[in-house]
């Protein structure tokens, strides 16, 4: 992952890059696309396998590049729709809503201190950050 | 009412105990729609037999309506990592009085993703509409209410009062998700609002009874596939026996007293992708006479309702053109539905067969916001042959 990450880096592209990241004890070390957006959404699981942790996603308070890409390339959900999708988990499951963050340090903050925490945040912040989160998927 | 104050007592509570930690969540829906019906029953003689009956205008959709049906507010509390609190109150404003009703309130305990358990007032584990959507509002994107979950109709047991097991057992290529509980169905739960009788059976009557759902949950790529088989039995309805148009007082001692006996099922299939999503579910139930005082031994009902929606966007918004098909078949003379409870009466009004093609739109112009309109065509039944509708909903 860290090679193909400083591929990436090298050849200028991490702009648009998303990195769906992880607490560091989580014992998940990688996730397709599809598992990416399954475990974020909870659709199939509500706790993390191996953790018993619930799963708890963070997402962006504001509109940002980030978010506009991991909603249109991972989620491939329009803003209304992923609100309306987290609306219906709350009524009907009994899920909370994702906690929402103003800004990528925060999420990563959230992340690194939340057990069940699943958040996204661009290549270039994650290869900035040190090792304080684990990165299980970057897309494409 | 004192119910209800120390509910309210109760939220304020948890509210103070959990609001700092953040792991609170305060919500809430509602709707504004306005609907208009034009043209000539579509049934004459169903027409004539409903109002013959007694059967309210509203009810066939006669005439121009803005109908404004409160709203819900919804408290999710994490109390900690294993227990949840859900409550759900709504708020109704009707002739001149505001009425507040505790839709539902659980405590959910989670053990794992196999084995949880809640307790409390929920919402009854009978196909998927019942648990996912709300009979009005902005978890639905066509505007009509289907009657088949409305509680107030009580076609089945919206409610129960009891205790609900549910979990998940994951594989690599789905999850399989059950529900089972056990409670009071068709008894006065309300906590003070005076819901049709039907809904809820007899009141101060026991009614225990048992449903459960099993449902394949199947991601593919982008989208998922749900396919979902919901049953349940209600043994033992104390009901009352009202013949079609008349009424009787609730607590008249001459009153003939029916025990019956209610089982159902329902299946649903959903079809959720990116592009399009599709949806239909069945409801059938059967309500035996269990001492034959009525003319037939038992009694059968079936409603359905398909929809299939197409997902684009219009301006980056999300517009989503659908096609709706309701449907719904009543044995006559059923001896439960349309047994309706007024200011102490019990009165019987005519259950009418009903089909209606539906065709609209939704637009979300911001995320908790959606504007739908939809036009209607009866294709049976005593209501007016067409309809248009547009509502404004919101969450937030």
């Amino acid at each position: 992952m860290l090679l193909s990450t400083a591929v990436i880096s090298a050849r200028g592209q991490t702009e648009d890059k998303v990195v769906v990241i992880v607490n560091i004890t989580n014992p998940i070390n990688t996730l397709d696309k599809s598992e990416a957006k399954f475990y974020y959404l909870r659709t199939i699981r509500r706790t993390w396998p191996g953790l018993d942790t619930p799963i708890r996603p963070a997402d962006y308070s504001m509109a940002n590049p980030v978010r506009e890409s991991f909603l249109k390339n991972i989620l491939r959900m329009n803003d209304s729709r992923v609100a309306s999708y987290f609306k219906q988990k709350e009524y009907a499951e009994s899920l909370p809503m994702p906690q929402s963050f103003q800004s990528e340090e925060e999420v990563i903050n959230y992340v690194a201190t939340h057990n069940g925490a699943i958040g996204y945040i661009s290549l270039k912040f994650f290869n900035a950050s040190g090792n304080r989160v684990k990165s299980v998927f970057v897309s494409e | 009412m004192r119910v209800l104050i120390l509910y309210v007592v109760s939220l304020v509570l948890v509210y103070s105990a959990t609001a700092q930690e953040k792991k609170l969540t305060l919500s809430g829906y509602s709707e504004l729609r306005i609907s208009s019906a034009f043209g000539e029953p579509v049934d004459e003689a169903s027409a004539e037999r409903f109002e013959a009956s007694g059967g309210e205008e509203e009810r066939i959709e006669k005439g121009s309506h803005i109908y404004f049906p409160g709203f819900n507010l919804n408290l999710l509390s994490e109390i900690s990592p294993k227990i949840y609190f859900q409550g759900e109150l709504n708020f109704e404003y009707f002739e001149g009085e505001l009425n507040v009703s505790l839709f539902r309130s659980y405590i959910d305990y989670r053990a794992n993703d196999m084995f949880n358990v809640q307790v409390g007032k929920f919402l009854s584990p009978i196909g998927y509409l019942n648990r996912n959507q709300r009979i009005y509002g902005y978890l639905n994107y066509s505007v009509k209410p289907r009657e088949m979950v409305w509680e107030e109709f009580g076609y089945m047991p919206s409610f129960m009062l009891g205790l609900q097991t549910y979990g998940s057992f994951v594989t690599n290529s789905a999850s399989f998700n059950y529900r089972l509980a056990y409670g009071q169905m068709r008894e006065s739960v309300s906590f003070g609002r005076e819901i049709s009788f039907a809904s809820m059976g007899k009141e101060g009557s026991h009614s225990p009874g048992i449903a459960g759902e099993l449902e394949v949950n199947m991601p593919t790529g982008d989208g998922e596939i749900l396919i979902g088989m919901s049953a349940y039995s209600n043994p033992n309805i104390a009901s009352v026996f009202v013949v079609e148009g008349e009424e009787t007082e609730e607590d008249n001692p001459l009153n003939i007293m029916l025990p019956l006996r209610e089982t159902g099922i329902s299946p649903y299939l959903r079809f959720d992708f990116p592009k399009f999503q599709f949806f239909g579910e069945l409801h059938s139930s059967k309500f035996d006479d269990k001492n034959n005082i009525t003319s037939r031994s038992s009694y059968s009902y079936i409603a359905t309702s398909i929809e299939l929606l197409y997902k684009t966007e219009i301006l980056k918004k999300g517009f989503y053109p659908y096609v709706r098909y309701d449907f719904r078949k009543v044995d006559d003379n059923h001896p439960y539905y349309g047994l309706l409870m007024k200011e102490g009466f019990l009165h019987k009004e005519y259950v009418f067969n009903s089909s209606e093609i539906i065709l609209g739109s939704a637009l979300d112009i911001v995320p908790g916001n959606r504007i739908k309109f939809e036009a209607g065509r009866f294709l049976m039944g005593p209501n007016p042959g067409y309809r248009i509708a547009v509502s404004t909903s919101f969450a937030f």
